[in-house]
């Protein structure tokens, strides 16, 4: 492009912006080795022995250990905690989806008095930070006897996403055509009937995303189960993987342990391959607040 | 009508479908996320260690706070990493986008997809990832500044209190700032092609384009998220608290590191009452600073229209 439109000027400036570009392409495939080298060397590191691990940074495996993942998988513990987290993530997507889903219909869908105080009332947190509640929201959660439960945390996760969810949802439901609810209601259904058969369906692709987002937010998901869950046994992976890394400093297993971290990214490599699209595209407002 | 025939037609009437469907959601954001919020005004004014009944002290957590060396010292590093890796993370993200939407590189799709990649990364793993980086044996960091000639031997990032703090940066960066990219992305795909073409016959340069035109046009976007990064300002101490923990020394302490110990820490003392008052200090602050901030933005934007 920039070629084209320099072409009525004096040749050296082609010549120079010919090399501007090269210099650029070089940053960024010098950014993308950034990237791709750390996950790199803690996938090889993970089929390393132990000795081999001490030997240094570049040392390849001579021999790939899968052992350590079998060992990670069953031994560290990582497989109890997949399971946990498995549990926590779909339990965390299903309630949810239920809330802003039925919620978000109504809001778009219906005119009533208080709609607008309503919308607001839930969007407005949106602008408020959460950190000064990292306190209070345990405390209410000790109050709640939710502490140290998978199910206490899944009850959380459906509420935790509920503000960006909703300005996500509620907006694509406004958007879409009225006339067939009311086809529905001609003949014959009744308001739940048309929610469930009518506007969610409608709305499948906008409650893929926020379930995309969703799943992204639970499994990434630190500090909340830091905090809730006492029981190591009721871990979900990342508090699993921070508590492993810990104890390591005493059995120095580290291949191990760095077999746990790549089991780890898989389930996030899958996702972001198969919904790559929907979290790029739909993240405009949604990357701005964790 | 009978009593039950009314109550059959109320369950199937309008107002009760509104009703029964916005309960559940306005129940579990009421009391997950509104009651918090409130109970956080609470709790500072009381001395609270979980156990026993919160007792009313009124303001003697704020007069500790004030005089608490460690929180503020945090707070400074709150600041100190707010003020070098939000700028990197903003401007590196705006050139980026510039560069991959502007530039029909074959390889900028590949790009898009490969620099967000980070960002989605769980970030027990990217702090745990960027802790044996760091290693200053078996990590890699020293081994790639073996590789380009760097030796320092062996360094150990995270357990130097000056290294430590500026080490950190690097997982804040290579994790945090690809989010920003796509915004930025989508913000200058939607800037129409046509002031692009007409700058282009005046002979205007890449470097012209992006902030004559470009950066004029998203102004609204990026003033949104100048104003999320405020509010991410306390934010984000999830790498601290596992890589450093604040250490060495308190070199990489964070608020937020800060406040869980307080409350969590492994002292025996919960102190609720007075991490509830460091959590309501940081939302007056933030509070202040938006507001401050959207003052100065929008002076900002009134000279540029007038310029």
């Amino acid at each position: 492009m920039a070629k084209a439109v320099s072409g009525h000027n004096e040749p050296g400036m082609v010549k120079r912006l010919e090399v501007g570009d090269i210099v650029i392409r070089v940053l960024l495939a010098l950014w993308a080795l950034v990237i791709i080298l750390p996950l790199i060397w803690v996938i090889y590191t993970s089929l390393k022995t132990n000795q081999e691990f001490f030997m240094g940074a570049w040392e390849m495996p001579k021999v790939a250990q899968w052992g350590n993942y079998y060992r990670a998988w069953a031994e560290l513990g990582i497989g109890k905690s997949f399971f946990n987290t498995i549990i926590l993530v779909t339990g965390g997507m299903a309630l949810n989806t239920f809330l802003v889903g039925l919620g978000c219909y109504t809001l778009a869908r219906f005119d009533f008095k208080g709609r607008n105080i309503v919308y607001w009332y839930i969007i407005g947190s949106y602008f408020i930070t959460g950190m000064n509640t990292m306190v209070t929201g345990y405390i209410l959660m000790r109050q709640l006897g939710l502490l140290n439960s998978i199910f206490g945390l899944i009850i959380y996760y459906g509420a935790m996403p509920i503000v960006f969810n909703t300005l996500i949802l509620t907006g694509f439901m406004k958007g879409q055509p009225k006339e067939l609810d009311e086809a529905a209601y001609i003949d014959g259904a009744s308001y739940w009937q048309t929610f469930w058969h009518v506007g969610l369906p409608l709305a499948r692709p906008a409650l893929l995303t926020i379930n995309v987002f969703n799943f992204m937010k639970f499994y990434n998901d630190f500090m909340h189960p830091l905090l809730f869950i006492r029981d190591p046994e009721k871990y979900p992976l990342s508090v699993a993987i921070y508590s492993m890394s810990q104890a390591m400093t005493y059995r120095a297993d580290w291949v191990t342990l760095f077999a746990g971290f790549v089991i780890m990214m898989v389930p996030t490599i899958l996702v972001y391959s198969i919904f790559q699209n929907y979290i790029t595209q739909n993240l405009n407002i949604g990357a701005l607040k964790g | 009508m009978n009593i039950r025939m009314q109550t059959k037609e109320f369950f199937k009437s309008k107002t009760f479908f509104i009703i029964a469907s916005l309960t559940p959601i306005l129940f579990f954001y009421t009391l997950f996320l509104v009651v918090p919020k409130i109970t956080s005004l609470y709790y500072p004014f009381t001395e609270y260690d979980g156990i026993s009944e919160p007792i009313w002290i009124a303001l003697e957590n704020f007069r500790t706070l004030f005089q608490d060396a460690d929180l503020w010292g945090a707070m400074k590093n709150n600041f100190f990493y707010w003020a070098i890796a939000t700028p990197i993370n903003f401007f590196a993200a705006l050139i980026v986008a510039f560069l991959l939407v502007k530039k029909p590189y074959m390889e900028g799709k590949f790009y898009r997809i490969l620099y967000y990649f980070p960002a989605i990364l769980p970030s027990v793993i990217t702090a745990l990832m960027w802790q044996f980086a760091f290693h200053g044996r078996y990590g890699i960091f020293n081994a790639l500044l073996n590789a380009v000639g760097a030796n320092v031997g062996e360094f150990y990032w995270l357990t130097h209190a000056t290294a430590a703090k500026w080490a950190m940066i690097i997982p804040m960066v290579w994790g945090g700032w690809a989010g920003n990219m796509l915004i930025f992305m989508g913000a200058i795909q939607s800037v129409p092609m046509s002031l692009y073409e007409s700058a282009e016959l005046d002979g205007a340069s890449d470097a012209q384009k992006l902030f004559l035109i470009t950066i004029p046009v998203i102004w609204e976007t990026m003033k949104t998220m100048i104003f999320f990064s405020i509010i991410g300002l306390f934010g984000a101490f999830e790498l601290i608290l596992i890589m450093t923990n604040g250490g060495p020394a308190g070199a990489t302490e964070v608020v937020g590191t800060y406040m869980y110990k307080i409350a969590f820490g492994a002292e025996g003392v919960a102190a609720f009452g007075y991490a509830a008052a460091i959590g309501l200090i940081l939302f007056a602050i933030l509070g202040l600073i938006s507001i401050i901030a959207f003052r100065f933005m929008d002076r900002g934007e009134a000279i540029e229209m007038a310029g």
